[in-house]
């Protein structure tokens, strides 16, 4: 934000190795003060990896790590003020949930005058009131899960790190729980960084998203910088559904896709281009009503409620198109239809055939 | 029926093999009681004068309490240094893991007249006089690997993302495993540890080799043995028995204790919470609503 402070936690130039793979090559990183950024990427891309370095539970072969601009990439996990919440369910079951949240105020010597309300308001945090003399096995995954959030809490972290820590409940209670952790987000305002594989999460969660491919950032921006405006085929695939089409360009508005004529935005050496389109942003129309688009057959349609997606053969392609519409305008279409799919110019992306922006 | 007869001797077989177990163990306990030195039926009369012989004896006495000293500080020992090495095995890199678990595994290999042999060579090469103090390390050795397995296994069962979890939230690496590790592991520890005071207070073979002038219960009734076979040797035998009954007995009562404690203790927080439940349920569910579509 301002020039003067630095930024809460920040990675620099981190790279990891184990063996011969590389884990996280050349990655910098940094999140403000109360922002909430998610690290979101396939499985093995690196995300949890940043996430425990950033912990100081696993040391980098190579770069730094500052916290509020200070060096600590030596400074290990337990004199670190930044606290993580693992995947799984980790209650430390000889101990009560009481115990377990003042687990880490014990240690910091906290009065004991002190101890029962600093837990009570970190039971309220996670809505859990009451709960002090359970123990780990009479409580819920999703429970646990907010016990081991209110533990971390308790120590009033300046970084909270969250590896995955909703994804092994069952879905409606990981909604229950996005939803518990933007409202502590709010009230609390603490630093969180949260690792996640899910986009949907992701987008939901947000102040900025950095997306992780092969040990690498993507791109570092707000959710609906990244959903608009992708930096790359990978982004544009992983956040969101996409059509990536090739478009070849001959000379002045002249592109085609698939042999059928098109115009791109903005004037565009001759070339491949790679297209990406949202299915929402793609409208069918009727073949017989003249216009420009791209000619071809509903090959399928699923009725999803307050949408329908729809599957169109485009002639000259050999992947269908997808596209999804507003209930209410697409009653007309049904399979077998031929269609024509357009949308206005400034909806589609032009990324060059390597995947980066051109 | 075939099933119901292969159910019935099963049962006889079952009784056979515990008649067997147990009837010379009754016999020794009822002839310990016995009023005359006759080891054999008809028995004449009950009597508490072996009892009292065997107390009056310095040698008994001598040997029991031998016994017991070398048991506990056994058992104590190999406690301590037994934890020690299971955790650091269980932390050690994969790849050196197994080759030193089979180094602290090794001397249950090994039967106990060659330890019994390989020790005495060894005390003597190193000019140490046989005492209770040999007996106590030959004990150890014998009675480590057994130990170790143990505490080994119940480490490798423990979740080390806990252990992670404690130490991101402050705690030094003692203060993990002083708070974390050993709380998780305290009940099966203190087992392995009555194990070991059990394997050293019975251990005859290996301490044949290294007593020198103190025995140990277990040598003193081979003494006896060799001697003259009196009642005596009941007594002892029935002291033993009677005493790792004891053990068991009080370990049971112990373990349904603490299960009952751990049952009523969830009792009264359902209680407790019984008040701050209905507010948990009302926050918790217009959440829910919320989330169903």
């Amino acid at each position: 934000m301002s020039e003067s402070s630095p930024p809460r936690i920040e990675a620099r130039n981190v790279t990891q190795r184990f063996g011969d793979v590389v884990a996280l090559d050349d990655v910098s990183l940094s999140v403000d003060d109360g922002e909430l950024v998610t690290l979101l990427g396939p499985s093995g891309c690196g995300k949890t990896t940043l996430l425990r370095i950033m912990g100081g539970l696993a040391a980098p072969v190579g770069g730094q790590v500052l916290l509020s601009g200070e060096d600590v990439t030596n400074v290990p996990a337990h004199k670190r003020p930044t606290h993580l919440v693992f995947q799984r369910p980790t209650m430390f079951p000889h101990l009560n949930v009481f115990d377990n949240i003042a687990f880490g105020l014990r240690i910091a010597r906290v009065p004991k005058a002190e101890l029962r309300p600093r837990v009570e308001e970190a039971l309220a945090l996670v809505r859990l009131p009451g709960y002090e003399s359970r123990r780990s096995h009479e409580l819920s995954g999703g429970q646990m899960q907010r016990i081991s959030l209110a533990r971390a809490l308790a120590n009033r972290p300046q970084v909270l790190l969250l590896d995955e820590p909703f994804s092994a409940l069952d879905l409606k209670i990981r909604l229950e729980m996005e939803g518990e952790l933007r409202r502590l987000h709010r009230e609390t305002g603490t630093t969180i960084v949260f690792v996640t594989h899910d986009q949907r999460e992701a987008l939901a969660l947000s102040d900025r998203i950095a997306l992780f491919n092969h040990g690498r950032i993507e791109q570092f921006a707000p959710p609906w910088d990244i959903y608009q405006e992708p930096c790359s085929k990978f982004a544009a695939g992983f956040v969101g559904d996409a059509n990536t089409l090739t478009a070849v360009v001959s000379g002045p508005d002249g592109a085609t896709i698939g042999g059928q004529p098109v115009s791109l935005p903005g004037d565009r050496q001759a070339g491949a281009y790679t297209v990406v389109l949202r299915p929402e942003v793609v409208t069918l129309q009727p073949q017989d009503e003249p216009g420009p688009g791209l000619a071809g057959v509903v090959g399928d349609l699923a009725y999803r409620g307050s949408v329908v997606s729809f599957e169109v053969d485009i002639d000259g392609l050999d992947l269908p198109l997808r596209a999804e519409l507003a209930a209410s305008l697409a009653t007309e279409i049904n399979v077998g239809d031929a269609v024509r799919a357009t949308w206005r110019e400034t909806d589609c992306l032009v990324l060059d055939t390597d995947g980066g922006p051109a | 029926m075939g099933a119901q007869s292969g159910g019935r001797i099963q049962t006889a077989v079952t009784f056979a093999a515990l008649v067997f177990l147990f009837a010379p163990l009754i016999v020794v306990v009822l002839f310990s009681f016995h009023s005359s030195g006759s080891l054999s039926f008809p028995f004449e009369g009950f009597s508490l004068r072996w009892y009292r012989s065997t107390f009056g004896s310095p040698q008994f006495t001598s040997a029991l309490q031998n016994s017991l000293i070398v048991a506990a500080v056994t058992a104590v020992t190999t406690f301590v240094l037994g934890t020690l090495a299971a955790y650091g095995v269980s932390r050690a890199s994969p790849r050196l893991r197994g080759p030193l678990a089979l180094v602290f595994f090794l001397p249950i290999t090994l039967p106990g007249v060659f330890l019994g042999v390989a020790l005495l060579i060894y005390y003597v090469r190193l000019d140490l006089q046989f005492s209770l103090t040999t007996i106590m390390i030959s004990h150890m050795v014998y009675v480590s690997p057994y130990f170790f397995i143990v505490a080994r296994t119940a480490m490798d069962r423990l979740d080390p993302a806990l252990e992670e979890v404690a130490l991101d939230l402050g705690a030094k690496p003692a203060e993990v495993f002083l708070r974390v590790t050993m709380p998780q592991l305290w009940p099966i520890l203190l087992g392995a540890t009555a194990l070991a005071f059990m394997l050293s207070f019975d251990e005859f073979v290996i301490t044949f080799f290294v007593s020198g002038g103190d025995t140990t219960l277990p040598v003193f009734i081979f003494g006896q043995m060799r001697r003259t076979v009196d009642p005596t040797i009941n007594v002892v035998s029935s002291l033993l028995i009677g005493g790792s009954l004891t053990l068991w007995i009080t370990a049971f009562v112990y373990a349904a204790v603490l299960q009952r404690r751990a049952k009523t203790r969830k009792e009264p927080p359902t209680a407790t919470a019984a008040a701050a439940a209905p507010a948990v349920k009302d926050a918790g569910a217009p959440a829910e609503s919320e989330v169903a579509p």
